[in-house]
């Protein structure tokens, strides 16, 4: 009996955790390709090891200027769309809810991390300015899209960030970034002056 | 087996009381056969298991912290994965061989390296979105395997993992109120009492109280509660697990005492913290807080009266727990600053006062029903509010010094009024065993 107990608990847990394994590999295998500009901030984890903290340019939106919804809060859920432009791909739209797709458009689904806005027409404390008419100048939502962190060996995080840190580096670093149908992202290579320096297998 | 010093010293013993006359042979020999067979639940090999299976985890967590890229992905997940599966059959082959507490941390190390397969699957695929979810799914293994077992270990485990996750979530994710956590946390509190084991249940009790802590704390910002109104929702809710543990020490239940020193112990905190806040922390007191507090106060005093109509709780105790939730409960209308009380010394005094006499109170509860921890409470509860006075000194020294004597006289006056009480009790009762 207590053997029956066991291999099922031992069942159950390989389940969970090749259900973790089968979603990032099917979005690794079957989803679309996007490259995406990026730069460096924070180095490294205590609790695990080397890993390169990437903040991408569609990490910071301006809601007021892309398509789709507005008036977004914090730990939401949003979706946004972005458009092939040059060799990089931005963001174009920002959505509630997963909009239809247009042309080559592409969505990730990400969540809200922090909301700024800045108000036109009259001044935050403008006593005759009623809060609701002031129309809003700009509202730049932070987001968070899962693929922040890329983990390293033991010891090449530093190099690499002081790589992507350096100024003559700027704007030469890019992630390429598997996106499935539902938005969901994952990170598929990392990229350096055009020579790929790490990329993701399935196994 | 006992300590074998222990058994030494109880066979010279018993030698020594078969020789004087007090205890025959035949029963010596029995006390000698039944402390043999007993002895402390743990033994040391099974400790020193548990602590070499956390120095294992920590490893294989160090180990996945290296990032061992010099292996292809499928070795590291295959390496680590069946070391998991490893960890779980080696339990099973231990407790089948009758090592039980092997058996068990081999159980411990299998949730362990469950968790750091997650975290290894998280980095190799570079997951970084929303991690409490892993968090999460590492308890819920716990869970599953404290239950399947049932192992104490992974209950302990799970709790602490799920407390983890109810952190991240409330702290790092501003979730106002984590329903989840409550699911989880009602599916270990029975694991806790089908296992009858008490640890468990004092883990469970201090993960609820965690949560509620950390829930409360976005319950009050989305009513706009002020300090003193979550201070005084809390005190009530206190004084009614007080009040339910009360009715059920009158049944088996196993943890009644335990539930009720948790009762005793945060109302103590609660009543004590409530008056010191200044009066602009009291709020608004507007419909969603009144309706809360009533359904509280509601409860604590259906429960104290329907225990009173059994018997179960006396009518000084009835007092007691009605009065200390009537004081609780009017504090943050009287510190209003309409109120003519407000801000004064004799609100202070008035609360002092009430403080002193519910400690007396419950030093009198703890003494009727030998609980040394509601005892030990009171006294504390007692002093720190003594020392309190003392300290701050409402009004002039002369009124602070009359009140200490007044309340002193009255003390040793009542302990007096008792100690007749109590003898003219024991002299009825052994004239009547004497008739």
């Amino acid at each position: 009996m207590i053997a029956l107990r066991i291999a099922l608990i031992v069942i159950i847990q390989l389940a969970f955790l090749a259900q973790m394994i089968g979603e990032r590999a099917a979005i690794l295998r079957e989803g679309a390709l996007i490259l995406l500009k990026t730069e460096p901030i924070d180095p490294r984890s205590l609790f695990r090891g080397d890993y390169v903290v990437l903040n991408y340019e569609i990490n910071s939106l301006d809601i007021a200027i892309l398509e789709g919804d507005d008036d977004f809060e914090r730990q939401q859920d949003i979706y946004v769309a972005v458009e092939q432009s040059g060799d990089f791909w931005r963001a174009t739209g920002a959505y509630y809810q997963s909009p239809k797709i247009v042309g080559d458009q592409v969505i990730i689904k990400g969540r809200v991390k922090s909301v700024r806005a800045t108000r036109g027409a009259c001044e935050e404390d403008d006593p005759f300015c009623p809060a609701d008419e002031r129309p809003v100048k700009s509202m730049i939502v932070r987001v968070d899209y899962g693929i922040d962190s890329y983990f390293v060996p033991e010891g090449d995080g530093k190099a690499i960030e002081t790589a992507i840190g350096n100024q003559s580096f700027a704007g030469r670093v890019v992630v390429q970034v598997a996106v499935d149908e539902n938005g969901t992202s994952a990170i598929k290579a990392l990229i350096l002056d055009g020579e790929t320096l790490y990329e993701e297998n399935i196994f | 087996m006992r300590n074998p010093l222990y058994l030494r010293q109880l066979k010279r013993d018993l030698n020594q009381w078969v020789e004087d006359g007090v205890v025959d042979a035949e029963s010596a020999d029995y006390m000698m056969e039944t402390a043999g067979q007993k002895g402390p639940k743990r033994s040391i090999s099974a400790s020193l298991s548990v602590l070499g299976v956390i120095l294992l985890g920590f490893a294989a967590m160090s180990f996945i912290a290296a990032n061992f890229w010099g292996l292809p992905k499928i070795i590291q997940l295959g390496l680590l994965m069946g070391s998991m599966a490893l960890a779980y059959g080696a339990s099973w082959w231990l407790i089948q061989s009758g090592h039980e507490a092997l058996g068990h941390a081999a159980i411990l190390l299998g949730v362990v390296l469950f968790g750091v397969n997650i975290m290894l699957i998280a980095q190799i695929y570079h997951i970084s979105s929303h991690y409490p979810d892993g968090v999460m799914l590492w308890a819920i293994g716990a869970l599953l395997a404290a239950v399947l077992i049932p192992s104490r270990a992974a209950l302990a485990v799970a709790l602490v993992i799920a407390s983890i996750w109810t952190g991240l979530e409330s702290m790092e994710f501003d979730v106002a109120f984590h329903a989840p956590f409550l699911i989880f946390w009602a599916v270990a509190a029975i694991a806790a009492h089908v296992l009858r084991w008490r640890p468990g249940f004092h883990l469970s009790a201090l993960a609820l109280v965690f949560w509620l802590g950390l829930n409360s704390v976005h319950l009050a910002e989305s009513y706009n509660w002020e300090a003193g109104e979550l201070m005084s929702l809390y005190a009530v809710l206190w004084l009614t697990v007080w009040a339910l543990g009360a009715v059920l020490l009158t049944t088996s239940y196993p943890y009644a005492s335990t539930l009720q020193q948790y009762g005793v112990v945060l109302f103590f905190a609660s009543f004590f913290i409530l008056p010191l806040l200044p009066a602009e922390d009291m709020g608004n007191l507007q419909r969603p807080w009144v309706m809360a507090v009533s359904i509280l106060v509601a409860a604590s005093i259906v429960i104290a009266v329907a225990s009173w109509v059994r018997q179960q709780i006396t009518t000084i105790d009835l007092i007691g727990l009605v009065g200390a939730s009537i004081m609780i409960v009017t504090f943050p209308f009287l510190s209003q600053s309409d109120n003519s009380l407000a801000g004064t010394a004799l609100l202070a005094w008035l609360y002092s006062g009430a403080f002193l006499l519910f400690s007396v109170w419950a030093l009198s509860y703890g003494e009727r029903h030998d609980d040394r921890f509601i005892i030990n409470v009171s006294f504390i509860g007692f002093g720190a509010e003594v020392l309190y006075i003392y300290f701050k000194t409402f009004g002039t020294l002369l009124h602070q010094s009359a009140f200490f004597a007044i309340g002193g006289v009255l003390l040793i006056a009542l302990s007096i009024l008792l100690e007749r009480l109590r003898q003219r009790i024991i002299d009825d009762t052994m004239q009547q065993v004497a008739s």
